[in-house]
């Protein structure tokens, strides 16, 4: 146990030192407007410090991990997004504090996540929520970057579609641990559709992927049925093929995909960037400072990938996608060790979740994939997929300390 | 239980191929997708580069005696480029995109890499350099041209509509290439939109992409084709009355001039049409065209610049007497650039072989002087045997002698040359002439159009004989 800590506090410090190294070099470089930038640029070790020694306080059988590494992500963030947008950085850092506030509620809500259900049809509710919060923007909304999948009240800008996410895996995990009949499969494959379509028509591919891909996960995961699972796959096929032809903004995607050099200064502009800036830092990077990521167009949110392979090059790129998977391997691990067939289902689905979220939007800066809007968490600027990412890390430390808990107090009968 | 677990397993496995199918794919990209990128042509869109070569200070552009024509010089930190005699090199050395964002053209836009000093560093070493942000000078490029020749050409032209083109028939150098009337390209930014839209398309290089038609200079290939096909035409004689008639059409000569009874040789000096147009007929149409083929009049030629494709109409398919007859004295539907012409005349210098053209004679390190690049003379048509060459320069010589190109006469120097008067429906003919010079072992071969000018003889035959005399004088200088 001191070992393991020993081990947390030295990732704390290397934290603590990039960031202090990246602030003076981007204050020299840029130097901050007004002295607000350098109070909350201060105040963000502070803030991980606390976070740190609390979360050891309050859950010492807590996932530390998931602290350590959403500091690294959230300051690599900052960093970046000081670079191409100074403007945004005290608002990011709002966002982190606000993170961190919900990732512990999430955690203590979770760790006793049985009370989610504890009325009859409680996840049908869940399931309600979620249509409500994904047909909220189609009716309310306002299309921002080609998607309708936004909300806006004075000013501030929220994507409901980031908390249906978790509702969504709520209702699921519950779904799955009790109804694995096959007329129980074909519901909730039109449940599926049905969701899918809803964000076809607001023009957001990428969510539409994520709610897919990680139902069908999950089903397989549920009733290990090949051939629920194969006819999943099959549909997400023709799907895809259908949505091809159907659909024209679909098409710009797959097409800029398979040649990003048709249109390189119309409907092709911001891949082609984004592989430009990835190119021009190479292995090693351009070193902070020393790029141009302010050329990649939506860098701020969904390129900011880009950005930090042109400036900390495949080395900084490579070391980011291993912390992701650090996450996913934890989330994973989570899952295995729950012995309640919901709470494990609640782990893997949002671990599979952000899984997939994390490689569409990766995958398809770097022209792996085609390319889909969807943030990159807890480095991406923007508030609701920060604060619903602490949620999701929230919600699998509240499930691991359930665990971990209980097999606490079975201990002495041994 | 167990099922739950492994199935979260297998889900865990797909997780980790995907990611690291991530880190492959990045890692891919970097080694072999990254350089390609950077050098693609693409490249164009890539604002870093941009910013890059503002950088650079480009590499001047000199002829090949080293006399700068294009130079950058640094004006209050902003980088300016400078022609010296602008006017008389505007269309070969063109304008470059990095200078005038609306597009670029000619040698600065062919050599726009070396003129960068992008040709010999590695994207890597590049890439350092735009990180240090350094101020660097692009690399030089020497010429073929020479510009006395060059100038000579252009003020024998000024006032005019023309081009004139001078070829090394050994080499393929480019020694001279006008093009009016000019423009200056030191005034592009302020006048540019008034540049690309003026009625007398002053930024056609109409030494390369103007389009006419050969008139008499195409007897040259009429001759070729005969003395290739048909040997014994040579010694037939012709009866010229002044106009012939085939198929009921009526063909006149040159003001309807009777030549009377006339051999081959006669026939080519005073370029009697009646007679040609008799050869032509009974050369007959496939072997015009063959040989017409032969000399590239198909093709587009070959060179460090844009060229426009010469234009030569399918008469073997046609079979139709009157279109051979009037293809054989260069009328019709034939269309060739003044370059062409050159390369025609070129064949007949060189015995029979046409020399690839080429304008850049280097590309040097402006600080070391190291060579970094180097054209090299190659065989671009072999259209005529050695003999038929010969042949042809000794009619040639004629036509300078006591022919129709008397003007072109030079005292001590033997020129050979062919004139031409080209038809065409907007107002006098256009004056043609192409010759070499010294006819023993030419050196320089000539070709030059003055649009609407008149008789080859009157108007551009003196033209080429300045040219050939400068060439001849600096020669002697040196």
């Amino acid at each position: 146990m001191e070992d393991y800590l020993k081990d947390a506090s030295k990732a704390m410090r290397y934290i603590f030192w990039i960031f202090f190294i990246a602030f003076m070099l981007l204050f020299i470089h840029n130097k901050p407007q007004g002295f607000n930038t350098i109070y909350f640029t201060l105040a963000f070790p502070v803030l991980i410090y606390i976070v740190y020694r609390i979360h050891i306080k309050l859950f010492p059988l807590g996932e530390i991990d998931f602290i350590i590494l959403t500091s690294f992500l959230t300051e690599m963030g900052l960093i970046m997004i000081y670079r191409v947008a100074p403007d945004l950085l005290i608002k990011q850092i709002i966002w982190i504090l606000a993170g961190f506030f919900v990732y512990f509620i999430s955690s203590y809500v979770s760790k006793y996540y049985n009370i989610l259900y504890k009325f009859k049809y409680s996840e049908i509710l869940y399931l309600i929520i979620t249509f409500i919060l994904i047909l909220s923007t189609l009716i309310f909304g306002r299309e921002i970057g080609g998607a309708k999948n936004w909300l806006t009240f004075d000013g501030i800008y929220i994507q409901p579609a980031e908390a249906a996410k978790v509702i969504y895996i709520i209702f699921l995990a519950k779904y799955l641990s009790v109804k694995k009949q096959t007329k129980d499969i074909i519901i909730l494959g039109i449940i599926t559709i049905l969701i899918v379509s809803i964000f076809a028509v607001e023009k957001d591919l990428g969510m539409a992927f994520l709610f897919y891909s990680t139902t069908l996960f999950l089903i397989f995961i549920g009733t290990s049925n090949l051939i629920y699972t194969s006819v999943g796959i099959i549909t997400l096929v023709f799907g895809t093929l259908l949505s091809y032809f159907l659909f024209s903004h679909v098409r710009i995607r797959i097409q800029a995909w398979l040649n990003p050099w048709m249109d390189v200064p119309g409907k092709t502009y911001q891949i082609v960037q984004s592989l430009f800036a990835i190119g021009s830092g190479g292995f090693f990077g351009t070193g902070l400072g020393m790029g141009h990521p302010e050329y990649i167009p939506v860098v701020s949110t969904d390129f900011i990938f880009a950005a930090i392979s042109e400036e900390f090059g495949l080395l900084g790129a490579i070391s980011l996608i291993l912390v992701y998977f650090v996450i996913i391997y934890r989330g994973t691990k989570v899952a295995i060790d729950s012995k309640n067939e919901t709470g494990a289902l609640i782990a893997i689905g949002l671990t599979s979740m952000f899984a997939l979220q994390v490689f569409t939007i990766i995958g398809g800066v770097i022209k792996f994939i085609p390319l889909t809007g969807v943030t990159l968490p807890f480095v991406s600027y923007g508030g609701s997929s920060m604060v619903m990412s602490f949620v999701t890390l929230g919600m699998l430390n509240g499930i691991s300390l359930k665990e971990a808990e209980d097999y606490e107090q079975v201990e002495p009968e041994y | 239980m167990n099922k739950l677990n492994r199935n979260i397993k297998i889900v865990f496995i797909i997780f980790s191929v995907l990611f690291s199918s991530l880190i492959i794919y990045l890692t891919y990209f970097q080694l072999y997708e990254r350089e390609k990128l950077i050098t693609s042509s693409y490249s164009v869109y890539n604002k870093r580069l941009i910013n890059q070569e503002r950088k650079i200070l480009r590499g001047s552009i000199l002829d090949r005696n080293g006399n700068i024509l294009a130079k950058s010089i640094i004006v209050d930190g902003i980088q300016k480029r400078e022609y010296i005699d602008p006017e008389a090199f505007a269309q070969v050395i063109g304008y470059s995109r990095r200078i005038y964002q609306q597009g670029s053209s000619g040698i600065e836009n062919t050599y726009d890499r070396q003129l960068l000093g992008m040709i010999n560093s590695d994207p890597m070493t590049y890439l350092r350099k735009v990180i240090l942000g350094k101020q660097q000078i692009g690399d030089n490029l020497i010429l073929t041209i020479d510009k006395k020749l060059q100038d000579i050409a252009y003020y024998d032209l000024k006032g005019k509509k023309g081009a004139a083109v001078a070829i090394n028939p050994k080499t393929g150098e480019v020694l001279a290439m006008v093009s009016l009337p000019s423009y200056n390209p030191n005034s592009l930014s302020e006048n540019w939109t008034q540049i690309m839209n003026s009625p007398d398309k002053v930024v056609l290089n109409r030494a390369t992409q103007g389009l006419y038609p050969p008139g008499s200079i195409f007897k040259i290939i009429t001759a070729s084709a005969a003395l290739t096909y048909k040997p014994d035409l040579y010694t037939k004689s012709f009866d010229c009355k002044g106009y012939t008639i085939v198929d009921g059409n009526r063909i006149e000569d040159y003001e309807g001039i009777a030549h009377g009874v006339l051999d081959f040789k006669k026939a080519f000096y005073l370029s009697c049409n009646s007679a040609f147009i008799d050869i032509g007929l009974k050369l007959g149409a496939s072997n015009l065209q063959n040989m017409a083929y032969k000399f590239g009049l198909n093709s587009q030629i070959p060179l460090d610049i844009d060229t426009a494709k010469n234009i030569f109409p399918d008469i073997a398919q046609k079979n139709d007497k009157v279109i051979l007859a009037e293809t054989s004295i260069g009328q019709g539907k034939i269309l060739v650039t003044p370059l062409t012409m050159a390369l025609m005349a070129s064949s007949v210098a060189n015995e029979g072989v046409i020399m690839k053209p080429y304008l850049m004679k280097y590309v040097i390190d402006p600080v070391s002087g190291t060579v970094l690049e180097k054209s090299s003379p190659s065989e671009y048509l072999n259209p005529i045997s050695k003999e038929v060459a010969y042949k042809i320069r000794e009619l040639m010589i004629g036509v300078v002698k006591e022919g129709t190109g008397t003007s072109a006469q030079i005292p001590g120097i033997t020129v050979a040359g062919k004139t031409g008067t080209a038809e065409n429906p907007h107002g006098k003919p256009h004056a043609w002439f192409v010759g070499f010079a010294p006819a023993e072992d030419p050196e320089i071969v000539v070709s030059v159009i003055v649009e609407n000018g008149g008789t080859g003889g009157e108007i551009a035959a003196p033209i080429a004989k300045d040219i050939i005399k400068t060439y001849i004088e600096n020669k002697a200088k040196r």
